[in-house]
Protein backbone atom coordinates (compact mmCIF):
# COMPACT_ATOMS: atom_id res chain seq x y z
CA UNK A 1 0.00 0.00 0.00
CA UNK A 2 2.83 2.33 0.99
CA UNK A 3 4.63 1.59 -2.26
CA UNK A 4 1.49 2.35 -4.24
CA UNK A 5 1.09 5.67 -2.39
CA UNK A 6 4.75 6.52 -3.00
CA UNK A 7 4.37 5.80 -6.71
CA UNK A 8 1.28 7.99 -6.90
CA UNK A 9 3.07 10.87 -5.14
CA UNK A 10 6.03 10.48 -7.46
CA UNK A 11 3.79 10.49 -10.54
CA UNK A 12 1.91 13.56 -9.31
CA UNK A 13 4.97 15.66 -8.46
CA UNK A 14 6.84 14.60 -11.61
CA UNK A 15 3.73 15.50 -13.61
CA UNK A 16 3.66 18.92 -11.99
CA UNK A 17 7.33 19.38 -12.81
CA UNK A 18 6.83 18.31 -16.41
CA UNK A 19 3.77 20.57 -16.68
CA UNK A 20 5.79 23.54 -15.37
CA UNK A 21 8.53 22.81 -17.91
CA UNK A 22 6.02 22.31 -20.68
CA UNK A 23 4.44 25.70 -19.96
CA UNK A 24 7.81 27.32 -20.64
CA UNK A 25 8.08 25.53 -24.00
CA UNK A 26 4.48 26.37 -24.87
CA UNK A 27 5.05 30.04 -24.14
CA UNK A 28 7.96 30.10 -26.60
CA UNK A 29 5.86 28.36 -29.25
CA UNK A 30 2.85 30.62 -28.70
CA UNK A 31 4.93 33.77 -28.93
CA UNK A 32 6.61 32.54 -32.10
CA UNK A 33 3.30 31.57 -33.65
CA UNK A 34 1.75 34.94 -32.75
CA UNK A 35 4.71 36.83 -34.17
CA UNK A 36 4.40 34.92 -37.46
CA UNK A 37 0.68 35.68 -37.52
CA UNK A 38 1.37 39.38 -37.05
CA UNK A 39 3.82 39.29 -39.97
CA UNK A 40 1.00 37.76 -42.06
CA UNK A 41 -1.45 40.41 -40.85
CA UNK A 42 1.00 43.18 -41.69
CA UNK A 43 1.55 41.83 -45.20
CA UNK A 44 -2.16 41.46 -45.88
CA UNK A 45 -2.82 45.02 -44.76
CA UNK A 46 0.19 46.48 -46.52
CA UNK A 47 -0.22 44.80 -49.89
CA UNK A 48 -3.91 43.97 -50.13
CA UNK A 49 -5.62 46.29 -47.61
CA UNK A 50 -7.65 43.22 -46.66
CA UNK A 51 -10.28 43.93 -43.97
CA UNK A 52 -9.40 42.44 -40.58
CA UNK A 53 -12.22 39.85 -40.36
CA UNK A 54 -11.05 38.34 -43.65
CA UNK A 55 -7.47 38.13 -42.40
CA UNK A 56 -8.67 36.56 -39.14
CA UNK A 57 -10.46 33.88 -41.19
CA UNK A 58 -7.27 33.13 -43.10
CA UNK A 59 -5.28 32.97 -39.86
CA UNK A 60 -7.90 30.67 -38.35
CA UNK A 61 -7.43 28.19 -41.18
CA UNK A 62 -3.63 28.55 -41.03
CA UNK A 63 -3.78 27.75 -37.30
CA UNK A 64 -6.46 25.07 -37.68
CA UNK A 65 -4.46 22.65 -35.48
CA UNK A 66 -4.33 25.14 -32.63
CA UNK A 67 -7.02 24.34 -30.06
CA UNK A 68 -6.67 27.76 -28.44
CA UNK A 69 -6.52 29.95 -31.54
CA UNK A 70 -6.84 33.66 -30.79
CA UNK A 71 -8.15 34.29 -34.31
CA UNK A 72 -10.90 31.74 -33.93
CA UNK A 73 -12.01 33.41 -30.72
CA UNK A 74 -11.90 36.82 -32.38
CA UNK A 75 -14.17 35.65 -35.18
CA UNK A 76 -16.63 34.15 -32.71
CA UNK A 77 -16.74 37.41 -30.70
CA UNK A 78 -17.11 39.51 -33.87
CA UNK A 79 -19.95 37.34 -35.15
CA UNK A 80 -21.77 37.24 -31.83
CA UNK A 81 -21.50 40.92 -30.91
CA UNK A 82 -23.73 42.95 -33.18
CA UNK A 83 -21.90 46.09 -34.28
CA UNK A 84 -19.02 45.47 -31.88
CA UNK A 85 -15.80 47.36 -32.65
CA UNK A 86 -12.67 45.42 -33.56
CA UNK A 87 -10.95 46.95 -30.53
CA UNK A 88 -13.64 45.65 -28.18
CA UNK A 89 -13.68 42.27 -29.92
CA UNK A 90 -9.91 42.02 -29.51
CA UNK A 91 -10.19 42.77 -25.78
CA UNK A 92 -12.91 40.16 -25.24
CA UNK A 93 -11.21 37.49 -27.37
CA UNK A 94 -7.95 38.05 -25.51
CA UNK A 95 -9.71 37.50 -22.18
CA UNK A 96 -10.93 34.08 -23.39
CA UNK A 97 -7.61 33.27 -25.03
CA UNK A 98 -5.46 33.93 -21.96
CA UNK A 99 -7.50 31.44 -19.86
CA UNK A 100 -5.86 28.55 -21.68
CA UNK A 101 -2.67 30.25 -22.80
CA UNK A 102 0.85 29.83 -21.45
CA UNK A 103 1.63 33.49 -21.97
CA UNK A 104 2.57 35.57 -18.94
CA UNK A 105 0.70 38.66 -17.70
CA UNK A 106 3.32 40.88 -19.33
CA UNK A 107 2.89 39.12 -22.67
CA UNK A 108 -0.89 39.57 -22.45
CA UNK A 109 -0.45 43.24 -21.55
CA UNK A 110 1.48 43.81 -24.79
CA UNK A 111 -1.29 42.13 -26.75
CA UNK A 112 -3.92 44.17 -24.90
CA UNK A 113 -2.18 47.43 -25.78
CA UNK A 114 -1.93 46.33 -29.38
CA UNK A 115 -5.72 46.10 -29.57
CA UNK A 116 -6.18 49.81 -28.83
CA UNK A 117 -7.21 51.50 -32.07
CA UNK A 118 -7.01 48.24 -34.00
CA UNK A 119 -8.52 48.77 -37.44
CA UNK A 120 -9.69 52.30 -36.72
CA UNK A 121 -6.78 54.29 -38.13
CA UNK A 122 -5.01 54.74 -41.46
CA UNK A 123 -2.95 52.03 -43.09
CA UNK A 124 0.31 53.73 -42.12
CA UNK A 125 -0.73 53.91 -38.47
CA UNK A 126 -1.84 50.28 -38.49
CA UNK A 127 1.45 49.17 -40.03
CA UNK A 128 3.35 51.01 -37.29
CA UNK A 129 1.34 49.05 -34.73
CA UNK A 130 2.21 45.77 -36.43
CA UNK A 131 5.91 46.62 -36.57
CA UNK A 132 5.86 47.50 -32.88
CA UNK A 133 4.05 44.35 -31.76
CA UNK A 134 6.40 42.19 -33.78
CA UNK A 135 9.44 43.78 -32.15
CA UNK A 136 7.92 43.53 -28.69
CA UNK A 137 6.98 39.89 -29.24
CA UNK A 138 10.50 39.13 -30.43
CA UNK A 139 11.87 40.54 -27.18
CA UNK A 140 9.34 38.49 -25.20
CA UNK A 141 10.19 35.43 -27.25
CA UNK A 142 13.89 35.87 -26.48
CA UNK A 143 13.01 36.19 -22.80
CA UNK A 144 10.83 33.07 -22.96
CA UNK A 145 13.61 31.13 -24.68
CA UNK A 146 16.15 32.13 -22.03
CA UNK A 147 13.74 31.18 -19.25
CA UNK A 148 12.98 27.88 -20.94
CA UNK A 149 16.66 26.96 -21.28
CA UNK A 150 17.34 28.06 -17.74
CA UNK A 151 14.33 26.66 -15.92
CA UNK A 152 12.84 23.78 -17.88
CA UNK A 153 15.28 21.14 -16.61
CA UNK A 154 15.00 22.61 -13.12
CA UNK A 155 11.19 22.24 -13.15
CA UNK A 156 11.41 18.63 -14.25
CA UNK A 157 14.09 17.77 -11.70
CA UNK A 158 12.22 19.65 -9.00
CA UNK A 159 9.10 17.63 -9.70
CA UNK A 160 10.93 14.33 -9.41
CA UNK A 161 13.14 15.31 -6.50
CA UNK A 162 10.30 17.03 -4.65
CA UNK A 163 8.25 13.86 -4.95
CA UNK A 164 11.10 11.75 -3.61
CA UNK A 165 11.62 14.18 -0.72
CA UNK A 166 7.92 14.05 0.14
CA UNK A 167 7.96 10.24 0.11
CA UNK A 168 11.00 10.20 2.42
CA UNK A 169 9.36 12.67 4.78
CA UNK A 170 6.11 10.71 4.90
CA UNK A 171 7.89 7.43 5.47
CA UNK B 1 -39.03 73.75 -75.54
CA UNK B 2 -42.44 72.25 -75.79
CA UNK B 3 -43.12 69.86 -72.99
CA UNK B 4 -45.89 67.63 -74.16
CA UNK B 5 -44.55 64.17 -73.47
CA UNK B 6 -44.72 64.25 -69.71
CA UNK B 7 -44.63 60.73 -68.47
CA UNK B 8 -43.51 59.84 -65.03
CA UNK B 9 -41.49 56.67 -65.16
CA UNK B 10 -41.71 56.17 -61.44
CA UNK B 11 -45.50 56.31 -61.49
CA UNK B 12 -45.52 53.47 -63.92
CA UNK B 13 -43.05 51.73 -61.65
CA UNK B 14 -45.78 51.43 -59.05
CA UNK B 15 -47.08 48.53 -61.06
CA UNK B 16 -43.72 46.88 -60.68
CA UNK B 17 -43.24 45.10 -57.44
CA UNK B 18 -40.52 46.77 -55.46
CA UNK B 19 -39.44 45.06 -52.32
CA UNK B 20 -38.91 48.16 -50.23
CA UNK B 21 -38.14 46.22 -47.10
CA UNK B 22 -35.46 44.16 -48.80
CA UNK B 23 -33.84 47.41 -49.97
CA UNK B 24 -33.72 48.67 -46.41
CA UNK B 25 -32.71 45.31 -44.99
CA UNK B 26 -29.66 45.26 -47.19
CA UNK B 27 -28.32 48.47 -45.62
CA UNK B 28 -29.43 47.81 -42.03
CA UNK B 29 -26.30 45.76 -41.19
CA UNK B 30 -24.30 48.96 -41.60
CA UNK B 31 -26.12 50.73 -38.80
CA UNK B 32 -25.59 50.25 -35.04
CA UNK B 33 -28.47 48.80 -33.06
CA UNK B 34 -29.77 52.20 -31.94
CA UNK B 35 -30.13 53.50 -35.51
CA UNK B 36 -31.31 50.16 -36.82
CA UNK B 37 -34.33 50.25 -34.51
CA UNK B 38 -35.24 53.76 -35.70
CA UNK B 39 -34.99 52.83 -39.37
CA UNK B 40 -36.93 49.61 -38.93
CA UNK B 41 -39.93 51.61 -37.77
CA UNK B 42 -40.31 53.31 -41.19
CA UNK B 43 -43.70 52.65 -42.78
CA UNK B 44 -43.50 50.56 -45.99
CA UNK B 45 -45.07 53.26 -48.17
CA UNK B 46 -42.28 55.66 -47.16
CA UNK B 47 -39.61 53.04 -47.76
CA UNK B 48 -40.55 52.70 -51.41
CA UNK B 49 -39.46 56.27 -52.03
CA UNK B 50 -36.56 56.41 -49.57
CA UNK B 51 -33.66 58.04 -51.41
CA UNK B 52 -31.10 59.08 -48.82
CA UNK B 53 -30.21 58.79 -45.16
CA UNK B 54 -27.84 61.49 -43.95
CA UNK B 55 -25.77 61.41 -40.79
CA UNK B 56 -23.92 64.53 -39.68
CA UNK B 57 -22.08 64.92 -36.38
CA UNK B 58 -24.14 66.89 -33.84
CA UNK B 59 -26.95 67.33 -36.36
CA UNK B 60 -30.37 65.65 -36.65
CA UNK B 61 -30.66 62.34 -38.47
CA UNK B 62 -32.15 63.25 -41.84
CA UNK B 63 -33.66 61.25 -44.65
CA UNK B 64 -34.88 62.16 -48.09
CA UNK B 65 -38.08 60.57 -49.26
CA UNK B 66 -39.58 61.33 -52.65
CA UNK B 67 -37.48 64.46 -52.98
CA UNK B 68 -38.54 65.83 -49.57
CA UNK B 69 -36.35 66.15 -46.49
CA UNK B 70 -37.48 64.77 -43.14
CA UNK B 71 -36.01 64.62 -39.67
CA UNK B 72 -36.19 61.27 -37.93
CA UNK B 73 -37.43 61.73 -34.38
CA UNK B 74 -36.32 59.93 -31.23
CA UNK B 75 -39.38 57.69 -31.55
CA UNK B 76 -38.52 56.80 -35.14
CA UNK B 77 -41.17 58.94 -36.78
CA UNK B 78 -40.70 61.22 -39.75
CA UNK B 79 -41.08 64.93 -39.04
CA UNK B 80 -40.74 68.06 -41.10
CA UNK B 81 -37.48 69.93 -40.35
CA UNK B 82 -37.60 72.00 -37.16
CA UNK B 83 -40.59 70.09 -35.82
CA UNK B 84 -40.64 67.31 -33.26
CA UNK B 85 -37.65 66.01 -31.32
CA UNK B 86 -35.03 64.86 -33.80
CA UNK B 87 -32.56 62.08 -33.16
CA UNK B 88 -29.11 63.64 -33.00
CA UNK B 89 -26.03 61.95 -34.39
CA UNK B 90 -22.89 62.15 -32.27
CA UNK B 91 -19.28 61.50 -33.26
CA UNK B 92 -19.19 58.13 -31.48
CA UNK B 93 -22.26 56.88 -33.35
CA UNK B 94 -20.84 58.05 -36.67
CA UNK B 95 -17.60 56.21 -35.90
CA UNK B 96 -19.60 53.05 -35.23
CA UNK B 97 -21.27 53.34 -38.61
CA UNK B 98 -17.90 53.88 -40.29
CA UNK B 99 -16.54 50.81 -38.48
CA UNK B 100 -19.47 48.75 -39.75
CA UNK B 101 -19.08 50.04 -43.31
CA UNK B 102 -15.35 49.32 -43.30
CA UNK B 103 -15.69 45.92 -41.63
CA UNK B 104 -13.78 47.30 -38.65
CA UNK B 105 -10.86 48.13 -40.94
CA UNK B 106 -10.69 51.85 -41.67
CA UNK B 107 -7.47 51.42 -43.66
CA UNK B 108 -9.33 49.12 -46.09
CA UNK B 109 -11.52 51.98 -47.35
CA UNK B 110 -8.78 54.58 -47.82
CA UNK B 111 -8.97 54.35 -51.62
CA UNK B 112 -12.72 54.82 -51.48
CA UNK B 113 -12.31 57.73 -49.07
CA UNK B 114 -9.99 59.42 -51.56
CA UNK B 115 -12.87 59.20 -54.06
CA UNK B 116 -15.35 60.42 -51.47
CA UNK B 117 -17.70 57.45 -51.64
CA UNK B 118 -17.95 53.71 -51.25
CA UNK B 119 -20.29 51.15 -52.78
CA UNK B 120 -21.98 48.69 -50.45
CA UNK B 121 -23.36 45.25 -51.28
CA UNK B 122 -26.65 45.80 -53.07
CA UNK B 123 -25.23 48.74 -54.99
CA UNK B 124 -26.03 51.34 -52.31
CA UNK B 125 -23.52 54.13 -51.96
CA UNK B 126 -22.13 55.99 -49.00
CA UNK B 127 -20.68 59.46 -49.48
CA UNK B 128 -18.20 60.84 -46.93
CA UNK B 129 -17.15 64.26 -45.70
CA UNK B 130 -14.43 65.00 -43.20
CA UNK B 131 -10.97 66.49 -42.93
CA UNK B 132 -9.17 66.18 -46.26
CA UNK B 133 -5.60 64.84 -46.36
CA UNK B 134 -3.92 66.27 -49.45
CA UNK B 135 -0.81 64.80 -51.05
CA UNK B 136 0.73 66.15 -54.27
CA UNK B 137 -2.34 68.28 -54.85
CA UNK B 138 -4.69 65.29 -54.74
CA UNK B 139 -7.08 64.10 -52.09
CA UNK B 140 -5.18 61.24 -50.46
CA UNK B 141 -7.83 60.32 -47.93
CA UNK B 142 -10.28 61.76 -45.41
CA UNK B 143 -9.86 61.71 -41.65
CA UNK B 144 -12.07 62.77 -38.76
CA UNK B 145 -15.19 62.00 -40.76
CA UNK B 146 -18.11 64.30 -39.93
CA UNK B 147 -20.82 63.30 -42.38
CA UNK B 148 -22.19 60.28 -44.21
CA UNK B 149 -24.80 60.07 -46.91
CA UNK B 150 -26.37 56.69 -47.66
CA UNK B 151 -27.85 56.76 -51.15
CA UNK B 152 -30.28 53.94 -51.61
CA UNK B 153 -29.81 52.13 -54.91
CA UNK B 154 -33.08 51.54 -56.66
CA UNK B 155 -32.93 49.14 -59.53
CA UNK B 156 -36.22 49.45 -61.39
CA UNK B 157 -36.73 46.72 -63.92
CA UNK B 158 -38.89 48.03 -66.74
CA UNK B 159 -38.03 51.70 -66.17
CA UNK B 160 -37.10 52.12 -69.84
CA UNK B 161 -40.08 50.28 -71.34
CA UNK B 162 -41.74 53.49 -72.46
CA UNK B 163 -38.61 54.79 -74.16
CA UNK B 164 -37.28 51.67 -75.86
CA UNK B 165 -39.27 52.01 -79.12
CA UNK B 166 -38.00 55.57 -79.57
CA UNK B 167 -34.39 54.51 -79.30
CA UNK B 168 -34.31 51.68 -81.83
CA UNK B 169 -33.97 51.92 -85.57
CA UNK B 170 -36.25 49.02 -86.51
CA UNK B 171 -35.15 48.86 -90.15
CA UNK B 172 -31.47 48.47 -89.36
CA UNK B 173 -32.24 46.72 -86.08
CA UNK B 174 -29.82 48.87 -84.15
CA UNK B 175 -29.87 51.14 -81.14
CA UNK B 176 -29.60 54.86 -81.92
CA UNK B 177 -26.83 56.99 -80.41
CA UNK B 178 -28.65 58.33 -77.37
CA UNK B 179 -27.93 61.02 -74.80
CA UNK B 180 -30.05 61.28 -71.67
CA UNK B 181 -30.08 64.86 -70.38
CA UNK B 182 -31.19 65.16 -66.78
CA UNK B 183 -30.70 67.22 -63.63
CA UNK B 184 -29.37 65.35 -60.56
CA UNK B 185 -31.84 62.97 -58.95
CA UNK B 186 -34.22 62.80 -61.92
CA UNK B 187 -33.61 59.12 -62.64
CA UNK B 188 -31.05 59.17 -65.45
CA UNK B 189 -28.90 56.43 -63.91
CA UNK B 190 -31.94 54.25 -63.21
CA UNK B 191 -33.10 54.74 -66.79
CA UNK B 192 -29.70 54.06 -68.32
CA UNK B 193 -29.32 50.92 -66.19
CA UNK B 194 -32.59 49.50 -67.47
CA UNK B 195 -31.78 50.45 -71.07
CA UNK B 196 -28.48 48.57 -70.78
CA UNK B 197 -30.21 45.54 -69.30
CA UNK B 198 -32.86 45.43 -72.01
CA UNK B 199 -30.49 46.01 -74.93
CA UNK B 200 -28.12 43.39 -73.52
CA UNK B 201 -30.79 40.72 -73.07
CA UNK B 202 -32.67 41.68 -76.23
CA UNK B 203 -36.23 42.83 -76.78
CA UNK B 204 -38.51 40.29 -78.47
CA UNK B 205 -39.62 41.49 -81.91
CA UNK B 206 -37.47 44.61 -81.76
CA UNK B 207 -33.86 43.86 -81.10
CA UNK B 208 -31.63 40.85 -80.57
CA UNK B 209 -29.45 41.14 -77.50
CA UNK B 210 -26.09 42.79 -78.13
CA UNK B 211 -22.74 42.98 -76.36
CA UNK B 212 -22.56 46.10 -74.26
CA UNK B 213 -19.47 47.64 -72.70
CA UNK B 214 -20.16 49.75 -69.64
CA UNK B 215 -17.64 52.17 -68.16
CA UNK B 216 -18.88 52.57 -64.61
CA UNK B 217 -16.48 55.19 -63.30
CA UNK B 218 -18.38 55.85 -60.07
CA UNK B 219 -19.76 52.31 -59.59
CA UNK B 220 -23.27 53.72 -59.74
CA UNK B 221 -24.75 51.80 -62.65
CA UNK B 222 -23.55 48.32 -61.86
CA UNK B 223 -23.17 49.01 -58.14
CA UNK B 224 -20.09 46.82 -58.14
CA UNK B 225 -18.97 45.55 -54.77
CA UNK B 226 -15.42 44.20 -54.85
CA UNK B 227 -15.59 44.19 -58.64
CA UNK B 228 -18.82 42.19 -58.91
CA UNK B 229 -21.88 44.03 -60.34
CA UNK B 230 -24.75 43.98 -57.86
CA UNK B 231 -27.37 45.18 -60.32
CA UNK B 232 -28.78 43.25 -63.25
CA UNK B 233 -27.28 44.70 -66.41
CA UNK B 234 -28.12 41.85 -68.75
CA UNK B 235 -26.13 38.79 -69.64
CA UNK B 236 -24.09 40.42 -72.40
CA UNK B 237 -22.77 43.41 -70.49
CA UNK B 238 -19.09 43.83 -69.64
CA UNK B 239 -18.43 46.25 -66.81
CA UNK B 240 -15.24 48.24 -66.42
CA UNK B 241 -15.59 49.43 -62.86
CA UNK B 242 -13.95 52.53 -61.40
CA UNK B 243 -12.18 53.44 -64.63
CA UNK B 244 -12.11 57.02 -65.99
CA UNK B 245 -14.71 57.26 -68.74
CA UNK B 246 -12.52 58.39 -71.66
CA UNK B 247 -9.89 55.75 -70.97
CA UNK B 248 -12.47 53.06 -70.26
CA UNK B 249 -14.40 53.67 -73.47
CA UNK B 250 -11.26 53.20 -75.59
CA UNK B 251 -10.21 50.10 -73.62
CA UNK B 252 -13.63 48.51 -74.10
CA UNK B 253 -13.66 49.43 -77.79
CA UNK B 254 -10.34 47.70 -78.33
CA UNK B 255 -10.73 44.75 -76.02
CA UNK B 256 -14.35 43.64 -75.84
CA UNK B 257 -15.77 44.45 -79.31
CA UNK B 258 -19.05 45.85 -77.98
CA UNK B 259 -21.98 46.91 -80.15
CA UNK B 260 -22.93 49.54 -77.60
CA UNK B 261 -20.78 51.47 -75.14
CA UNK B 262 -22.59 53.01 -72.19
CA UNK B 263 -21.33 55.73 -69.86
CA UNK B 264 -22.87 57.85 -67.13
CA UNK B 265 -22.37 61.59 -66.63
CA UNK B 266 -20.29 62.86 -69.53
CA UNK B 267 -18.64 66.23 -69.15
CA UNK B 268 -14.92 66.34 -69.85
CA UNK B 269 -13.25 67.19 -73.13
CA UNK B 270 -11.55 63.78 -73.11
CA UNK B 271 -14.96 62.09 -72.92
CA UNK B 272 -16.04 63.91 -76.08
CA UNK B 273 -12.88 62.83 -77.94
CA UNK B 274 -13.46 59.22 -76.89
CA UNK B 275 -17.10 59.36 -78.02
CA UNK B 276 -16.10 60.59 -81.48
CA UNK B 277 -13.62 57.73 -81.75
CA UNK B 278 -16.29 55.23 -80.71
CA UNK B 279 -18.79 56.52 -83.22
CA UNK B 280 -16.18 56.36 -85.96
CA UNK B 281 -15.65 52.72 -85.04
CA UNK B 282 -19.33 52.02 -85.69
CA UNK B 283 -20.22 51.42 -82.06
CA UNK B 284 -23.39 52.91 -80.58
CA UNK B 285 -23.04 55.28 -77.66
CA UNK B 286 -25.51 55.38 -74.82
CA UNK B 287 -24.73 58.19 -72.40
CA UNK B 288 -26.11 60.55 -69.79
CA UNK B 289 -25.20 64.11 -68.91
CA UNK B 290 -26.18 66.57 -66.21
CA UNK B 291 -28.37 69.26 -67.71
CA UNK B 292 -31.83 70.75 -67.84
CA UNK B 293 -32.61 70.89 -71.55
CA UNK B 294 -31.11 70.52 -75.00
CA UNK B 295 -30.58 74.22 -75.62
CA UNK B 296 -28.98 74.90 -72.23
CA UNK B 297 -26.57 72.04 -72.91
CA UNK B 298 -25.82 73.30 -76.39
CA UNK B 299 -24.45 76.52 -74.91
CA UNK B 300 -21.94 74.72 -72.68
CA UNK B 301 -18.31 74.78 -73.84
CA UNK B 302 -17.52 71.07 -74.07
CA UNK B 303 -20.92 69.47 -74.43
CA UNK B 304 -22.04 72.18 -76.84
CA UNK B 305 -19.37 71.09 -79.33
CA UNK B 306 -20.55 67.51 -79.06
CA UNK B 307 -24.18 68.43 -79.60
CA UNK B 308 -23.34 70.66 -82.58
CA UNK B 309 -21.42 67.81 -84.20
CA UNK B 310 -24.78 65.99 -84.30
CA UNK B 311 -23.42 62.62 -83.34
CA UNK B 312 -26.44 61.74 -81.24
CA UNK B 313 -29.62 60.58 -82.89
CA UNK B 314 -31.84 60.79 -79.83
CA UNK B 315 -31.97 63.04 -76.79
CA UNK B 316 -34.10 62.13 -73.80
CA UNK B 317 -34.80 65.03 -71.47
CA UNK B 318 -35.69 64.13 -67.89
CA UNK B 319 -36.80 66.25 -64.96
CA UNK B 320 -38.27 65.90 -61.47
CA UNK B 321 -41.34 67.92 -62.33
CA UNK B 322 -43.75 65.11 -61.55
CA UNK B 323 -41.25 63.24 -59.42
CA UNK B 324 -38.01 61.53 -60.43
CA UNK B 325 -38.18 60.07 -63.93
CA UNK B 326 -40.43 62.64 -65.57
CA UNK B 327 -39.78 62.49 -69.31
CA UNK B 328 -39.97 66.06 -70.58
CA UNK B 329 -39.16 65.30 -74.19
CA UNK B 330 -37.64 62.87 -76.66
CA UNK B 331 -35.74 64.74 -79.38
CA UNK B 332 -34.16 63.64 -82.63
CA UNK B 333 -30.60 64.45 -83.65
CA UNK B 334 -31.60 67.95 -84.78
CA UNK B 335 -33.24 68.71 -81.46
CA UNK B 336 -36.83 68.35 -82.71
CA UNK B 337 -39.42 66.65 -80.63
CA UNK B 338 -40.40 63.12 -81.54
CA UNK B 339 -43.50 61.24 -80.58
CA UNK B 340 -42.58 57.82 -79.25
CA UNK B 341 -45.69 56.37 -80.84
CA UNK B 342 -44.73 57.57 -84.32
CA UNK B 343 -41.21 56.29 -83.96
CA UNK B 344 -42.57 52.93 -82.94
CA UNK B 345 -44.58 52.68 -86.17
CA UNK B 346 -41.78 53.91 -88.42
Amino acid sequence: MKILGAILILIATSGLGFFGGMQLSRRVRELESLRNDFVFLEMEINYNATPLPQIFKKLKSINAQDSNSLWDKLLVVLNDGEGISTEEAWRRALEIFCQKSSLTKDDILILKDFGLGLGSTSRQEQLKKFKLIQELLQIRQQDALTKKQKNQRMWRSMGLLGGLALIILLC
Amino acid sequence: MECSSKTNILTSFNKIHISAHSQLNSILPFFPLQLKELLKSFPTEELVELEEIRLRVDKPLVCQIGGKTFWITNSGELAKPFTGEPFFINAELLQKVVALISDGSFYAIETELSQGYLTLPGGHRVGFTGEAVIANGNLKTLKNLNGLNFRIAREIVGAADYLIPSLIDCRQERVLHTLIISPPGAGKTTLLRDLIRQFSDGIPGLLSGVNIGLVDERSELAGSYRGVPQNDLGYQTDVLDGCPKALGMIILLRSMSPKIIAVDELGKADDVKAILEIINAGVTILATVHGYDFYELKERPVMGDLLRSKVFERYVILSRRSGPGTIEAILDGEGFQKSPKNLWKR
